[in-house]
Formats: C-alpha cells, structure tokens, sequence
C-alpha cells in the first residue's frame, strides 16, 4: 500500500514537473504582452483622439520651387531669367547674363544657376534683390562683386542667382 | 490565544491538585531534551511513569509531574498561568483561599514551590518562611484566583506557550505521517495548483486576444494618419537635408549691411570693390587713412575672422592707399538666410 502511494506521489511529481516546464505558458511573457499591449494601445488611442488633420501636415515649403508639372528646366530657367529682367526694370542695367550648364544630379530637384552682371546705383541694388524676393520662389545669392566706378558714379555688380525647381512632388 | 486553543481542545490546563511541581536551578543554561529530563527528574515525581511538562527559563527548569494521559498539543499548568501573574509582586508566600488553598512560594522572581493543602496554620507559615526565608505572606480571595487565572488565560505570551508545545516527530514519523496522510492530498494540491494555473493562463491568453484585436481594430483606423505623418516626417528631413546642403552659405547683402557701420561718415574711406564667395569675403578701400584703423575694425565684427590685409599701394595721383582685405567668416548663423 505504501509503495504504491510513493509511486503514485512520484508520477504525479513528474507529471507536474513536465507540466511546469513544458505544458503551462510562460505566465511572465503573457503578462509582459499584455502590458505592452495596452501600452501600444493607450499610444494608438491617443493619437486617435489628436484628430489629426491631414490638410495640417502638408508643408508650404513646395512655393520655394518653380514646379517640375508645369516648368521643364530650360522654361524654368527662362521663367528665372524673366523674373531677373522684371525686377531689373527701370532701376539696373543688365549688361550680361549666362546660363550655368545643366547639373548633373539624381536628387529631387534642380539647380537654376544664372550668371549675371549688371550696373546701377546703390539704393537701386537692393531695390533689385527685394524685387527678386518678392516673387514666391527661393533666390539664393552664391557669388556677389560689387565694384564702384567713379568716373560713371555707378556701381558694377556681378553675381550668380540660385533658384531651385522640384522634380518629383511627393 | 490560550482562550481559543482550549476551545478547540487543542491546549488544556492542568490543574494543581493533579500535579507536582519541581524546581531545578541548572548550573549552566544548557539546552535539554526530553529524555534527559526524563532520566535526570523523574526519581522526584510522586507517580509512576508520570506525565512531564517542563519550562525553561536560562538556569530554572520548571518541571510538573501529572498521571493524567494527555492527549493535547499544548498542556499548560494552572501553577504557571498564577505564577506568572504573581511575579510583579515579588518575593513573599502568596495563599490563595480557595478549596483546596494553593500556596505559592517566589523569591527572586522564581517560582521555588507551588502545592495545594486543606488547611495553612500559623506553625506550617513559619516553617515556610524560616525554610525559604522569605518574610512576606499574602492571603487572596478565591474571587482573586479567579480573576488572575482568566487574565492570564486571555493574556498569556505566545512566547511561553511555545515552550509548553508538545511536538517530538522523529524522520521516521514525519515520513511515516507524510505517506499515510498527506500523500493523496498533495496529489490533489498539484492537480488543483496545474488547473489553477492553467486556468490563469487561458484567462490572460484571453486578454491578449482582446487586446490584440482592439489594437488591430485601432491601427487599422490610424493608417491613413500614421502614413501622413511618417510622409510629413520624410518630407520634413527631405527639406532640412535641402537647407543644409543649399542655404548653408550666408546672406551677402546682410554681410554687406554690416559692413556699412565699419566705414563712418567722417572717415576718408571709399569701398572700392566687395567680393563675395561662399565663406570668404574680399574688400578693397581707398583711404588716406592707416590701414591698421579699419583691420581693427573688421576684426571687431562679431563673424569676421581671421582678417588679413593682402596687399597695399598708393595712389600717385589721388595720395590714397588701395587696401585690399581677405576675411573669413565664421559663425554665420545670424548672417544665413
């Protein structure tokens, strides 16, 4: 009678033993899920409630750059050279102006580089760049001389004008 | 405690006409197994293979000797539960009035006698007292032993209880008892313990499968958010990728601007040419003026670096000096566009 307790004692320890290690899941790995998913929940809820407007991600940035649907390079490049003549009107002289050549590059926008010189006087000089200015797209200045000639009172400037265009519209 | 335990027949009270107390003084306090008390105190018992309930406390053994078979876990003396409550008394021959009277002797705080007797007279007193020497005697009521034995029934420590626990299991008795007994029911408690905690685990697989689908349900409803953010974060790095690499260099006619304060109204300087081109920055002046004035200057501007002076002449005709100066300019931060 007594072996056979001890034997049945015995089996049921194996048995639990095995249970334990190999039948029962992890208890711990649950609870850990669970917290990490009411974790990712409460986040997901959140930004539920944020009630997001998609029109409030969109970036104004696309205005800095003359745009790739309705300018090929050479046309924006020829828009560029417009807005230079406009902003020039009545108060510089244009004496030169160079196309750069066309970059070569795989990013998502082009460089519209033009070389220019021109004379005038100093106030109109600014007067100039914040006519180019007041137009929507990005100009960027890389290269500026200015040289005074006093015979003519006038001043000589030679600068390269950057504007940039978008290739692709993401 | 006391109270519950006699309640529920697990402690019992031996009273002291069923008893006989002895008093060891032990030379050192050395630890005492129950056969060794046996073996050593039972030639003191008035009764044959008696009962032995003992107390230890340091160097005193309190033994009482019963014939009464007991089969309690806890046998308590009545003569304890009164000598406890008669030690803040002191020394002194302490009688209680009761039917038989139960006498008790303490000196030093120890219980050196305790008996019960028909009758006390004087002559048996004195005898006491010269015995013991001990001078004070005390006669208490029998509405006294009674209020002292329920208080310290109810007010025992667990602490003396404990030395009154009668529980002498060999390896033997113990494996003997664990077989017998417990075997089926420890069976029964790891079958009930697998169900239990398999049952846990199903409830919290359960949880998970809710969640899951209620964080599947919510994703799905943020898609078209999260798409718009991630598209608004790439755009966002594509644009400042943009800025760095484009609008790194500074603003020229800012540079420009600035430099108009160097020359003064009253200075005999003329800015002859401004040449700029990514970080440097080239000036040609004409003054009659030193060219140390306007180095001075130039260097106190707070984005002008290292500024040198390239080359100098003089102008035969007009008397003035061409100076021409390279700049570097660093900390543009503010000059950028």
């Amino acid at each position: 009678m007594q072996s056979t307790k001890i034997l049945t004692l015995l089996i049921s320890l194996v048995v639990f033993i095995n249970y334990i290690n190999y039948v029962l899941p992890n208890r711990d790995k649950l609870q850990h899920q669970i917290v990490v998913l009411k974790q990712k929940i409460e986040k997901e809820k959140k930004l539920n409630e944020q009630k997001i407007d998609l029109k409030d991600l969109s970036l104004p940035y696309k205005n800095f750059f003359f745009d790739a649907k309705k300018y090929t390079y050479s046309q924006a490049m020829g828009k560029l050279q417009e807005r230079i003549t406009k902003s020039a009107k009545d108060i510089c002289t244009i004496n030169h102006i160079k196309w750069a050549q066309v970059p070569i590059h795989s990013q998502w926008y082009d460089i519209l580089k033009m070389n220019l010189s021109l004379t005038t006087k100093p106030k109109a000089m600014f007067m100039f760049i914040n006519h180019l200015r007041a137009y929507p797209e990005l100009f960027v200045i890389k290269y500026l001389r200015i040289t005074s000639d006093q015979k003519k009172e006038v001043l000589k400037v030679t600068l390269q004008i950057v504007a940039y265009r978008m290739k692709d519209e993401k | 405690m006391l109270k519950i335990l006699l309640k529920y027949k697990i402690a019992q009270i031996i009273s002291m006409q069923e008893s006989f107390f002895y008093y060891a003084n032990l030379p050192k306090d050395i630890k005492l197994s129950n056969d060794l008390i046996t073996l050593n105190y039972e030639k003191y018992s008035p009764f044959r293979n008696p009962e032995i309930i003992t107390y230890k406390n340091s160097q005193q053994l309190y033994i009482w000797f019963t014939q009464l078979s007991l089969d309690s876990l806890l046998l308590i003396p009545e003569a304890f539960l009164l000598y406890k409550s008669l030690q803040k008394e002191g020394d002194g021959i302490y009688i209680f009035d009761t039917s038989p009277m139960k006498v008790f002797i303490l000196k030093d705080t120890k219980l050196l006698a305790s008996f019960v007797t028909d009758e006390m007279d004087a002559i048996s007193l004195n005898i006491l007292k010269n015995e013991y020497q001990i001078e004070k005697d005390t006669i208490f009521s029998k509405e006294e032993w009674e209020k002292r034995y329920l208080y310290m029934v109810n007010n025992i420590r667990i602490k003396d209880l404990y030395q009154f626990l009668k529980i002498s299991l060999s390896y033997q008795d113990l494996y003997q008892l664990f077989i017998e007994k417990l075997t089926y029911p420890f069976i029964a408690l790891l079958v009930f313990s697998m169900g239990i905690s398999y049952f846990q685990s199903y409830l919290m697989q359960k949880k998970i499968d809710v969640l899951l689908e209620k964080y599947h349900t919510l994703k799905e409803h943020n898609s078209d958010i999260k798409k718009a953010i991630h598209k608004h974060n790439a755009e966002i790095r594509k644009y400042k990728a943009f800025e760095e690499q484009e609008l790194n260099t500074p603003e020229p006619y800012k540079i420009l601007y600035d430099f108009s304060k160097v020359i003064k109204k009253d200075d005999k300087a003329i800015l002859k040419s401004f040449e700029f081109t990514n970080d440097t920055l080239q000036i040609t002046l004409e003054t009659k003026d030193g060219a140390i004035k306007y180095l001075k200057r130039l260097n106190a501007m707070p984005y002008f670096k290292n500024v040198v002076i390239q080359n100098s002449y003089k102008n035969k005709k007009t008397g003035a000096k061409s100076i021409r100066y390279s700049i570097e300019l660093e900390g543009l931060n503010d000059a950028k566009h």
